[in-house]
Formats: structure tokens, sequence, C-alpha cells
């Protein structure tokens, strides 16, 4: 520490010499060198200019301002000459809390805010990586399912059959990421062991869940799975799901873990082999944490197809987010407005990907060890 | 020798462990189940107007969900010990076998087939269907039997798909079928001429029709090429239990022969006049012990829900935007198909 204060004092700046030459372009010069350096930049541009205009003002026209926004009942949008984002506002609550009993949507709440919260806690750099991983791993897996299931702590129990929209996306997506890293490790491991019985096994379970369509698998998980299980036993559907995925997704994780591995060199495993330092300390204390550096961009763009992928549990009767959407359409009041709660749908979806993967690239830039 | 003696045996004792759970007659009784767990799984549609559809209240509403409604109160007394497990077309019957759900609600045609070889059993009608098709009125075709050359949109895995077949074999005319799962891409297809005619239960298209922005232009054909008594299932021998499927339907149903409504239901318990109806609601006899079930069970059901007419009426009758006629669901009385046995 002491040293890290001392250096901080250093004066790093590089001398006026080395500094890069300094931009002296006024805007329209600079707009002239990057979208009409030449005949096709030139024509490039202007074609896309052209169809913005065409595009855009009836676009807005429709979206925004021929748009119906207040009012509860279909009636209100009859006159409508634009879009009715009515059904979105009257079910606005159908597609975040699905049918969750409406005085405990203050845990969903809690939920969804713990989910954004683990991506601030994955950039906040003064939480050691060790702490990341508890608290993404163990403690927040732990906190849904106590919230959303209840209960335990005096939290009333609340079926999975009540859950839907946003919630099943995001218990989903999340619960089944979560869970398949630390399964995706043991598997990638178990694929490098020298014990045929163990590397046997895994590598058939990678290559069986990754060699499957996931439809296939969740038709397994929620029907078949039930059929083998003794008598009078049953496990809660959502679960069986959750199952499914966190295998799918681990045989993923595995094979990104397992390169990963391949990266690093070999003088890593024989140095601390010479140290005397045993199989699991090497993989946790020095393999591990370089490994999970250099998958977190390929995990993160699993994770996403994960979120993605888990509107297919709507064929398995799962009312998922998009499921609401469907829903929707096919309602008598609001069957004329699908590209309205398609647009929804999307925009949602969108945004929540799209922030996950702006967080990730700051978790990148972050682990920048620049080799 | 040895080796592969070995192999088969741990392959055979493996089929028959995990075989057990999926095929040894199972002889829980349901009713009992359901009363021990303390409510019941009522398998619905995922998303059918009128049926069974999430509505803007975050509760499911529909005719299906109130049939659960009026089990759940038959067997309980409470009107909300029920959950709705919404099933698709592709799992409705592995969901029932694998005791998922306790009853499915769906709307589910009753066949042949299905009730020979499915390990389910039929347990009774909740609502007469039909196929038709919708068409553009500016064709002019006022019969499907002009339909010879027809692009027609059919959604996929459904008896439609097969009935129109058979429809179109039989009178020996060609159509081409465009695949397209129900929704408002069918619509879609529709307006934008992909399919001449789109063919869908008849309940279901006199709501599509609805939605289009000028109703006017379209229209619902006249024929009914095929016959979709939507029917409530239950598991093959499970019989105490689909005895309380089949007469809690036959008592709503009953209910609005003997003209005992929601309303009036409390009045005819206390004063029963007609000894039919004192049977009904469990003011003379023990008619609801002899199923399983607390004697007011059809009171209780009835005055959750209502009769059947009401019911319908509520959900998928001339007043709501579904806009369906009774026609086939009328009582027997009135020509319609829609009838109980008597209550003794």
């Amino acid at each position: 520490m002491a040293t890290h204060k001392t250096l901080s004092k250093v004066n790093l700046t590089p001398p006026e010499s080395r500094a890069r030459p300094q931009n002296k372009m006024t805007l329209l010069q600079k707009a002239r060198q990057r979208y009409f350096s030449n005949l096709l930049n030139s024509f490039l541009t202007l074609s896309v200019i052209i169809a913005f205009i065409l595009i855009l003002p009836p676009l807005l026209q429709w979206a925004i301002f021929d748009a119906v926004f207040i009012g509860s009942t279909q009636e209100a949008c009859e006159v409508a000459a634009g879009a009715c984002w009515l059904p979105i506002a009257a079910r606005f609550d159908l597609f975040v809390y699905g049918f969750y009993p409406e005085t405990e949507t203050w845990r969903v709440n809690l939920v969804f805010a713990a989910s954004f919260f683990t991506l601030v806690v994955l950039v906040w750099r003064r939480i050691s990586m060790k702490l990341k991983l508890v608290y993404i791993v163990a403690f927040l897996p732990a906190l849904i399912f106590v919230l959303l299931y209840g209960g335990v702590f005096g939290l009333d129990s609340v079926s999975s059959n009540k859950f839907g929209g946003l919630i099943i996306t995001i218990f989903l997506g999340l619960i089944g990421s979560i869970l398949s890293l630390p399964l995706g490790i043991f598997l990638a491991l178990g694929r490098r062991s020298t014990r045929p019985v163990i590397r046997i096994f895994c590598v058939s379970v990678i290559e069986l869940f990754r060699a499957m369509p996931m439809i296939t698998w969740l038709f397994m998980g929620a029907l078949v799975l039930q059929l083998f299980l003794p008598n009078g036993m049953e496990v809660d559907k959502m679960i069986r799901v959750v199952f499914i995925l966190v295998l799918v997704s681990a045989a993923s994780k595995a094979e990104i873990i397992r390169a990963g591995l391949q990266a690093i060199p070999v003088g890593q495993f024989e140095a601390s082999a010479a140290l005397g330092v045993g199989y699991w300390r090497t993989m946790s204390m020095v393999i591990m944490p370089q490994v999970l550096k250099v998958s977190i961009p390929a995990m993160l763009n699993s994770f996403i197809g994960m979120f993605k992928d888990t509107s297919l549990v709507a064929i398995i009767g799962l009312l998922d987010f998009l499921s609401v959407g469907m829903a929707t359409m096919n309602s008598d009041e609001w069957g004329k407005y699908g590209i309205e709660v398609y647009i929804f749908v999307a925009m949602i979806y969108f945004v929540i990907l799209f922030t996950i993967s702006r967080f990730s690239l700051t978790l990148e830039k972050q682990l920048e060890t620049g080799h | 020798m040895i080796k592969i003696k070995t192999i088969l045996s741990a392959i055979t004792s493996v089929t028959l462990l995990t075989g057990m759970g999926a095929t040894a007659p199972v002889f829980a009784d349901t009713l009992d189940d359901v009363k021990k767990r303390g409510f019941l799984r009522c398998g619905t549609g995922e998303a059918k107007a009128g049926f069974a559809m999430p509505g803007d209240n975050n509760q499911w509403q529909g005719m299906e969900i109130d049939y659960c409604k009026a089990l759940s109160s038959a067997v309980f007394g409470d009107e909300t010990k029920f959950e709705v497990v919404p099933v698709t077309s592709k799992v409705r019957f592995t969901s029932l076998t694998s005791r998922e759900i306790d009853v499915l609600v769906k709307g589910t045609t009753w066949t042949y087939s299905r009730d020979a070889k499915l390990g389910v059993d039929f347990a009774a009608y909740w609502f007469f269907d039909g196929q038709g098709f919708l068409i553009k009125k500016e064709l002019g075709v006022t019969s499907a039997k002009q339909l010879n050359g027809a692009t027609i949109c059919i959604s996929p895995g459904t008896t439609s798909e097969k009935n129109v077949a058979d429809f179109f074999r039989t009178y020996d005319m060609k159509y081409k079928p465009v695949v397209i799962k129900a929704g408002p891409e069918t619509l879609d297809a529709l307006q934008k001429g992909r399919c001449d005619v789109i063919t869908n239960d008849l309940s279901a298209l006199a709501s599509d029709r609805q939605k289009f922005t000028n109703p006017d232009d379209f229209v619902v054909l006249q024929d009914n090429i095929a016959k979709e008594p939507l029917s409530l299932y239950v598991r093959q021998n499970d019989s105490r239990w689909k005895d309380v499927i089949t007469w809690t339907r036959n008592a709503l149903v009953e209910a609005e022969e003997l003209g005992i409504t929601q309303e009036n239901v409390g009045q005819h318990a206390k004063h029963p006049i007609d000894p039919r109806v004192a049977r009904l609601l469990g003011a003379k006899g023990a008619y609801g012990e002899m199923l399983g079930l607390p004697n007011t069970w059809a009171h209780d059901a009835i005055s959750a829900v209502g009769n059947y007419g009401e019911i319908f009426e509520r959900n998928v009758g001339e007043q709501t935007r579904m806009g369906l006629t009774r026609n086939l669901n009328q009582q027997w009385y009135d020509g319609g198909l829609v009838f109980a046995p008597p209550f003794r």
C-alpha cells in the first residue's frame, strides 16, 4: 500500500514531445474526412441520411404523435391513427409480475433490484473478486429463491404457478446462468482429468447437452423427468426447468472454460506443482482466476444467449415475458395491437441485455492486464 | 458372453426401475390427493380469448377458468383453492399423465384415439366447437365447397389441420396449406393476401374477425366442417375423480335447466320446492357424499360461477367481444347438445 502511495505522487504524464499530436481540425473538416472522404463513402453517407429522412418521420408520427397513450379501454384506441400503447399500460403489471400476489410484489421488486445490483457489484473495484463470486454464486441465487418462493423467514409461500412475465425471464435467465458457472467449471476440469471415469462422464454430459436442441431438453425436463420420479414425489416445474437450463448452459460454459484453460501456459501448472501446491489449490488460486478473466466476454455472451433462450419455455406453458405479450395479442381487447406489443417486448429485452453488455465491457476493461 | 449378459441385465434393471414410475398402474386416487394437498391444479389453455386468458387485472379469466372455480368450490367450498397451470397443445396430455395437473380443462377435442391410447379418460363436454373458414368478403365465396384451389392458413399440430385435409379429399378439391401458428401473424397473412382463407375453431374465428381494422370486409363461412367437442380429461382409471369432474359440469348444466342462477341459488337452497332442486343443492338426501364431497357441493359451485348459461354468456356470449351465439351449446330442450343426465 505504501509503495502504491509514493508511486501515485510520481508525475507520470508523458513529456510534451511524446504527447499525441493535437487534432486541430474543425468540426466540418472532421465530418468531411470521416463521411465524405471518397465517392463510395459519400454515397453511403447520403443513402443513410435519405433512409433516415424517409423512415424516421413516419415512424415518429406513428409511434408518438398519432399514438394514444391515455385511456384504459380499447375504445380509446379506436380513434387513433397511429400506435396504441394502452395494452402495455393496462397490462404492465402482468408483464412484470405475472400472477404474483399483489401484496407481495415488493419481493419481486427486491429481486429486480438485487439483480441490477449484481451488475454494480461486478464492476465495483473495491470489492475483491472472491467476494464478488460469493455474492453472485451463493448469495444472489439464495436471495432470489427465498424472495420469490417464500415459505421461510415469515414470508408467505408463493407457488411458482403464480410466476409470470418478467419474473420468469429474469429468474430462469439469472439462476440458470449463475448456477451453471460452478458446474461448468467442474465439467471443464473433469474433461481434462487423467482419470478415465471422470473424463468420460464429463465429456458425455457436455456433449449430450450441447448436441441436442434446448427445446428437446425442455420437454424432457417439463414432462419426462416427472415420470421417472418416484410416485408421490413432486418437483416444482420451474425447478425442473432451471435444472435443465443449468445443465444446458453448463455444457456450453464448460467449453468456454476449457478454451480458457488451454490458453494458460503449461508453465503455470508446472511452476505451481514444483512449489508443491496441490491440484485444487493450484486450480483455485492460480489457474481459475486467470481462466475466468479471459473467459468473461465469452461467458457474458453465453449469458445473453441464455437469457433470450428462456423465451422457449413458452412451449411448455410457462408464461414468460414474451408469452405475456403473445397472450395480450390473443386477447379480445388488445388483439389489434400486436405490433406495439412486439416493439415493447423487444425494447425491454434490448434495454436489459444492452445494459448487461455495457457493464461487461467495463468489467473487461478493468481486468485488462495488458499482456 | 458374461460381459454381454451383465450389460443386458444392467440395462433391463435400469429400464425396470425407471419404467416403474411411468407404466406401473397408479392406484392413487386424485380426489384424495387433491384434498390432502388443499388445492387443485387446473390445466388450462395458455392464452385463448374467452376461455383462458390473463386479464388486465393479473387474474386468469374465461370459461375454462370458471370451470376450475366451480370445481374448486365443489371440492373445498372455496372458489380460490385452485392453481392455474397453463399447458400447450404439445404438452397437455403428458402434463396430465405425469400428474402435473389434476384435470385437463384446456379446450381439447374428444377423439377416439386420444381416449383409446393416451392413458387419459374423457370426463365431460365443456364446449361444442366446430371448424370453419374466415375469408375476405370481396372473393364472393359463400360456401366452403367453392374453395377449390384456395391457399389456406392452418395452425400446425391441431385437429384442424387434419379436418381440412379430410374435407378437401371428401369433395375432391385441392388446396395449398400455409402453416402459421394461430395468432396475429395469421390475420396479417390473410389481410396481405398470403392466404385466401384462415381455418380454425369457429369460436376463435369469430373473435379473430373482430381484430381486423374493418371486420366487415371479412366473413366467417356458414359451413362447419368438423365436430369439435371440447372436453374435460382426467387420468385413466381414476373413476372417483372422474365422477367429480363429470358431475360438477353436469350440476352447472342442470342448474340452468332448473332455473337456478348465481343470484337465486341461496334462495333455492333454503326453500326448495322442486325435489330435483332439493337433491341438487343438498337440501334432501346425501348426494354430495356419494361423490366424496360436501353435501353443498353443487350449491357452492353454482354460487361461485353461476349456471352453465351464465358462464357462457359472461365469457364468450353475445354481450362480450367474442359475440358467440349459444348455437350447439344450447340446452337440449332448445335444440342444442348441452344436456345433463338426471340427478337421482
